[in-house]
Formats: structure tokens, sequence, C-alpha cells
């Protein structure tokens, strides 16, 4: 009798508190996020969204924004230009404030036809195509992701102030194509004598010839500007089987840590780009946070996802409302917010004319360090 | 010098994977007539397979060869029963099994996509990371391994193919398969067997090559690219030519790629425009097909 009684009591109260559940749901702020859960990048897409999720966790428990419990609204872009317009169309239509995208430069330069359309604030939380702020004048889009100038200009600078020739190492794909030419008219202008330039084949499986050229040409420094997981292990591998021991300055692609797993140990000594300084007090804190939340060390791109939730938080206070005329406003009046990104004592700003918010000096040039990304040797420019 | 037998190193390893996944074309292919262009994502599949005996399940690199082999030939055996046979003997079009291979090739590649997911990797090499030097010749360990192991088979299969009564077998299906069938020889055992064989040996391609390169889920095509080059530089009815044909591609692309006065983008393609100067002047290959005697 007593356990029908409590079944009952249990029921009802149940039942009384359903609504409510529903009302505190439809009562959230829901925030689009455009992702690449399935494409090609799909591994990375998951740590940016671990980063996003401690964000969301952390601003949900404190008590939300505008006193608003806010939820998280995904849509897969598969990592596909022609899907991503959609997408953000789909999530305008849905009645996000604000649609974060955490999907490639291509992706989002697409997306942003349809947000500048639907009057939608719009933030690339990875992305590093200069020409998403320049290419078409979309008021509502706010780039978080580290600028390729700003990358460029940090490790020219870097390779200019310590040697006087380099040898350049890529591969076929079309981004490290891309980042090898800009590396070679970057040096070349600021006097840097290129001295080989070597491409690696895709499905390679040594480099041999193209070491031992770059060992010919005995350069002060070797520049990877590869950009293919397994080329890159190849080259790796190879480079120090022939036993060359110059200097190698790595771009951004070099902080992701599979590298790492893929030849251990053969990274070491290696510089590379990146946008994540382990002394920054922000950076700090939140690599705890997440390590004790996920079990896991980060990386930037997971800085990323949790960058520009932090973001949104920022600008929709300011803005003290949902409206999406509003909360743009406030994005542009971004002023000396203190991120996660960037290099100790930097900050992110926005304006009507600077619509990429990454600090300027903000890049940073780390080392390996017992298979490990280690400690931040230079910044800016 | 030093220089020159350090490429000679190369193109040994990696001419053999070449010849590897050539041989494994011209096994299927001299039974059925069939050219098997998802050779190359069985060479991936391979790859995985084996982290998973190797890394995952940690059994030592040589019990973990026989599940490895033995999945791999199953993948060759059942795509032979559910696609390349049905299809023979109901007369299709030789085009018609080659499609549906095609099929399987794009089956495969997400396959290991679903299972394996994107992300490469790490394999480990048998005999460890290590240099090793024979004599003037140095190199990775794998290296050797991989032209010791590909010197095998290709022995193995040479013998296979010209001393044994199978051998023979899959010989005169090569040459006649209705003659063949007529003087008795068991026709779907031989497709069955070769597709099995073409499996195994195209897992083996990819499972030695990771160690050097990781496992990548697009490591299939560039592969099947390279193994069907060497089939038909080597001529594509003997194994002799497979092995030879792969050498000869690892060492245009090596030489080129190292002494060419020409600029790192255009060395890339000049070997394979230089095979296709080769292939006009000799266009059976370097060892044609055996006719009837």
């Amino acid at each position: 009798m007593r356990r029908n009684l409590l079944t009952a009591a249990l029921s009802v109260l149940c039942l009384a508190a359903a609504p409510l559940q529903d009302a505190a749901a439809q009562d959230a702020i829901r925030i689009g996020v455009i992702t690449d859960r399935t494409g090609n990048a799909a591994e990375f897409a998951r740590i940016e969204e671990q980063g996003l999720e401690l964000a969301l966790k952390e601003i949900n428990a404190k008590g939300g924004i505008l006193g608003r419990k806010i939820q998280l609204l995904y849509e897969d872009d598969e990592d596909k230009p022609a899907l991503s317009a959609t997408k953000a169309r789909k999530l305008s239509s849905a009645g996000v404030p604000i649609i974060i995208q955490l999907s490639s430069s291509t992706s989002t330069q697409q997306a942003e036809a349809a947000t500048l359309e639907t009057k939608t604030p719009h933030i690339g939380a990875n992305q590093s195509a200069d020409t998403l702020v320049t290419k078409l004048d979309n008021p509502y889009f706010f780039l978080a992701g580290m600028p390729g100038s700003i990358q460029f200009k940090t490790l020219i600078a870097y390779t200019q102030q310590r040697y006087k020739t380099a040898a350049i190492f890529t591969d076929t794909s079309a981004i490290a194509m891309f980042i090898a030419k800009t590396f070679r008219a970057g040096l070349e202008k600021s006097g840097v004598k290129i001295v080989a330039y070597e491409i690696i084949e895709t499905g390679a499986t040594d480099a041999v010839p193209q070491v031992q050229r770059i060992r010919q040409a005995k350069p002060d420094v070797v520049i990877d500007a590869g950009n293919l997981i397994s080329e890159s292990a190849t080259f790796y591998r190879t480079y120090r089987q022939l036993g060359l021991t110059y200097p190698v300055i790595a771009s951004y692609n070099k902080s992701i840590p599979r590298y790492l797993q893929l030849v251990p140990g053969l990274l070491n000594g290696v510089a590379f780009l990146d946008c994540f300084d382990q002394e920054k007090p922000e950076t700090k804190a939140f690599i705890e946070k997440f390590k004790a939340e996920f079990k896991a060390e980060p990386f930037s791109l997971a800085g990323y996802g949790y960058n520009a939730l932090w973001l949104v938080k920022d600008a929709m206070e300011r803005a003290g409302s949902t409206d999406r005329e509003k909360i743009r406003a406030a994005l542009e009046g971004t002023k000396e917010f203190p991120s996660v990104l960037g290099a100790k004592g930097t900050v992110f700003s926005f304006s009507a004319k600077q619509r990429a918010g990454f600090p300027d000096k903000g890049a940073v040039i780390r080392l390996i360090e017992n298979n490990q990304h280690g400690r931040a040797v230079f910044s800016g420019y | 010098m030093r220089d020159f037998l350090e490429l000679i190193v190369s193109v040994g390893e990696a001419g053999s994977i070449y010849s590897l996944v050539a041989l494994a074309y011209l096994v299927a292919l001299r039974p059925t007539g069939v050219f098997n262009f998802g050779l190359g994502e069985w060479a991936g599949l391979g790859a995985f397979v084996g982290i998973t005996f190797v890394v995952t399940l940690g059994l030592p690199y040589i019990l973990a060869l026989f599940p490895i082999i033995a999945i791999m030939a199953m993948v060759g055996y059942a795509a032979e029963r559910l696609t390349v046979r049905p299809l023979i003997e109901r007369d299709a079009p030789t085009l018609t099994p080659v499609l549906a291979l095609l099929g399987v090739l794009v089956m495969t590649h997400e396959a290991i996509v679903f299972f394996f997911g994107t992300s490469n990797q790490y394999a480990p090499s048998p005999l460890g990371d290590g240099i090793v030097a024979l004599g003037p010749f140095v190199g990775a360990t794998q290296s050797f391994l991989i032209i010791a192991v590909t010197g095998g088979l290709f022995l193995g299969a040479w013998y296979f193919f010209e001393r044994t009564v199978w051998g023979r077998a899959f010989e005169a299906v090569a040459l006649d398969r209705f003659a063949a069938g007529v003087v008795g020889i068991n026709l779907r055992i031989t497709s069955a067997l070769a597709f099995a064989a073409s499996g195994a040996i195209a897992g083996l391609a990819g499972l030695l090559q990771s160690p050097l390169t990781s496992a990548s889920y697009l490591m299939g095509l560039p592969l099947a690219i390279k193994g069907f080059s060497a089939l038909v530089v080597g001529g594509m009815g003997r194994v002799e030519g497979a092995y030879f044909g792969g050498i000869l591609l690892a060492l245009l692309e090596k030489l080129v790629l190292r002494y060419a006065p020409i600029p790192a983008g255009f060395a890339i393609g000049v070997p394979l425009a230089l095979l296709i100067l080769f292939l006009l002047l000799r266009p059976n290959g370097l060892l044609p097909a055996r006719t009837v005697r």
C-alpha cells in the first residue's frame, strides 16, 4: 500500500515537473553551431566541440546569459561548402540569435552569404583565411580564428631574425602549396635566401631524394610547410634517418598532437606556430578545467570553441538582449576581451573596420620538447 | 656515392611496395581477366587490420600475421564470390565485374572510415624504428624488411606459377578459360583462390608500408595507381614483370626527384611521362605475357 502511494506521489511530481522542464527548455537561448562532424576534419571538429561544451557548462553553471540557460543547436556541414550556406539558413530560420561556425574557411565563406542575407550574427571560431573579412562586406560576420596573415608575419619574423638561408619542404595539397608559396615570397622579401624547395609526392613511402637535396643545399633552417599527415610523418622519418640536424620551423599544422603520436620523438626541437600560450593565465586555467572535464590534454583547437562561446556571452550581455541587431553591434564593440587564445598579455577586440579579433601580435612560436608541445619562445613580429 | 646508396635502398623499398600491389592485381587478373582497382583500399584495410591486432589487441607481430592475412584473404574471397563470379557465370561483359569491384572499392573505403576513422594511426615496425647498415647500404629497418619480404614472396609466387600443378592450372585458365574448364580445371576454385591471394598480398603491402607512413584512410588510391603502373610497365602476364615493373617505376621516380634539374613540382610528373614514353616503345611492357605454346 505504502509502495503504491509512493509511486502515485512520484508520478504526480513528475507530471507537475514536466511542464516546468519544458518551460525551462523553451526559455533557454539556443545558439546555432555549424560544425563538420562527418567530413575529412571530423577528428578536429570533436575537439573544438569539446571546448564549446566546456564553455556551455561553465556559463550555465553561472546562471547562463541574461538569466537564461543556453543550449547549442548543432548543424553538420560535412566540411562541404555547398552545404554550409543551407545549414546557416536553417539555423537562422530556427530563430537562433547567433551562429558559431567550427568548419573550414571555404565552408564558412559560403555560410557568410547566408548570414548576411538573413542578418544573423556569425562568428567564425577557428578559420584562418583573411578573405573571410575582406571578400564580402558582411557586418554580421566576425572572425575569431588566427588569420593567416598574422601567422605568416610571425613565422617570417622568427625565421628572418635568426637565419640567412632556408630550405622549404611541402606536399602536394592545395593548402601546403599555398603555405609554401607564401613562405617563399615572404622570406625572400625579408632577405632570407631559399636554397632548396622540395615537394613530397602523395603516397610516398619515404622522402630520401628530397631530404638529400636539402642536405646538399646546406640551409641554416628547414621550413616545414607540409599539411598532409602521412607525408609529413614520412618526411620526418627520412629527415632523422639521413641524420639531418638543421633546425626546423613548422607552420600551425604541427600544433596538432597527432604528429607526435605518429612519429614519436622525431619532432623534438621543431619550432612551430601556435595560438596557445601555456604561460598565459587564462590559457593555463582553461587547460586545467579541460583536463578535469575530459581527462585529456587540450590543444589550441579546443580553445577556439571555448573562446567563441565566451565571446557570445560577453556580447549578448552587453547587448542586454537576444535581438540579432543588438548582438551584432555589441560584438562589433568587443574590446580587450581576455581570451584563452593568443600570446600572454594579448586580448581580442573587434570594430567596424576590424572584424578579425585575434590579437595582431598574438601568435606564438613554441618548441616541441620531450615529444610534447612545449614552451613559447617567441611572439609577435 | 653515399647519396646513391641511400637512394638504392629507397628504390628497393618503394619499388617493393609497388611490386606487391602489382602482383595482387596480376594474381586476380590472370585467371579472371578482371582488373580490381579496389586493391589500394584493400592495402589500406590491411594496414588498419594490422594495427588492430598488433596495437589494440597487443598480439606479437609474428602471431598477428596469421589472422591479418586470413582476414584479407577472406575479403578477397568474398569480393569474388559476391561480385565477380555471379557476373562471369552470367556472361556479363568484361567491364561489368570491373564496375562491380569499383563498388567494392567504395564500400571498403567507407568501411575503413566507419571502423577506423579519418585520423592517421601509428603503425609500429616489427623490427623497431631503427636504422641498419648492410655493407655500404644504410636505411630504415622497415625498408630492409620490406625488400626481404617482397623478394621472398616473389620467389615463392614464381615457384608456384612455374613449378607446381596448381600454378600451371592458374596459367592454363589465364591462357584459355574455356579450354581449361574442358580439361577439368575447377574454374570456380581457381578464381576464388586467386582473389583470396590477391586480397592477402594487397593487405600485406599496406601492412608493410604503414610503419613508414602511418595508416591512413587515404593511403589506398596512390597505392592503386602506383601498383597498376608497375603492372603495366612490367607486362601484365608474368610474376617477374610485376616485380621489375615496380622497381623500374621507383627507380625512375627517385632518380628524377633527386637529380633532375627541374623544379620540384614538375619533377613529380616526370616519371609517369617517361613511363608513357617507355610504353610507346614497348607496348607490352618489360616482360610480355606468355602465349599458347
